[in-house]
């Protein structure tokens, strides 16, 4: 598979990255939608049990992970540009630096599991953590599942199998990953700041 | 490193950070915090799908669909 060219991007049929990507993207961001805005239903249905069980989550970890998300977002961005402009080693570097992030996600995350779980507040505690639980879970898995394509794709890059005249494999990989940075985008608002 | 790219980053993060100071502000009403909550949440969305994503060179009908998807999620989470 080779890079598309200007005209081919510009086809609705050819977004960056092919269209199956960005299918993928809009099934999954309306599916986390959908949940969300029964979240937001829910959450007006029995507001003070939702709002003592949001001041339970920690809004500081929250903040922190979303700020390495969107960071890992932006090595991911960096990263491709490098590739279309054939800096092979800078762009291994920053796919790097994207993953390393994507793992750090991974390990504040299970950390904050962790202390929910100690504290008594498990999936089961009550209506607020069976969302949280199932949305953010199913965000961890997606994640868990982008870092094992751009692990992929980082081993492939550095045996020189992509290269600026072929990156569809790289750009369709970094959509899916800033697919998980868009998730969060959504998640963290509705379930740690608005009530 | 891109310019463009850089800046979106810092003020990707500068927005997430008056989201977090507004989210957390309680002298505010809360139906304009969570308006401009959602505006917020809603610009940031877009900045990653046009430049992150590159959807600002694709066809512009993929670009309908995203704008419609947020502004919808946006309207809907904010009057429920």
């Amino acid at each position: 598979m080779t890079g598309p060219d200007l005209r081919e991007e510009k086809s609705f049929l050819y977004p960056p990255g092919g269209i199956l990507i960005w299918i993928i993207v809009l099934v999954e961001l309306l599916t986390f939608g959908i949940a969300l805005i029964v979240f937001r239903v829910n959450f007006h249905q029995h507001y003070d049990v939702f709002l003592s069980s949001q001041n339970m989550l920690s809004k500081n970890v929250g903040l922190f992970n979303t700020i390495i998300l969107i960071t890992s977002g932006y090595f991911m961005a960096t990263a491709m540009i490098n590739i279309k402009r054939a800096k092979q080693k800078n762009a291994v570097r920053w796919l790097l630096f994207t993953i390393l992030t994507g793992v750090l996600f991974l390990i504040v995350k299970t950390w904050e599991y962790s202390i929910k779980i100690t504290e008594g507040h498990g999936f089961g505690f009550d209506s607020f953590f069976d969302f949280y639980w199932m949305l953010t879970l199913f965000h961890f898995i997606h994640v868990l599942v982008g870092l094992l394509i751009l692990t992929v794709l980082l081993y492939k890059l550095q045996k020189g199998h992509y290269h600026s005249g072929n990156y569809l494999d790289v750009e369709s990989g970094g959509v899916f990953w800033h697919m998980c940075d868009l998730i969060w985008i959504l998640l963290f608002p509705v379930l740690y700041l608005l009530h | 490193m891109n310019t463009k790219n850089t800046l979106l980053w810092l003020g990707l993060i500068l927005l997430m950070l008056f989201n977090f100071w507004l989210a957390e502000l309680s002298a505010l009403a809360g139906k304009w915090t969570l308006i401009v909550i959602l505006l917020v949440t809603l610009f940031k969305f877009l900045g990653v799908v046009f430049r992150f994503m590159d959807l600002k060179n694709a066809h512009p009908g993929w670009k309908v669909l995203f704008i419609v998807f947020i502004l919808l999620f946006a309207v809907i989470a904010g009057w429920v």
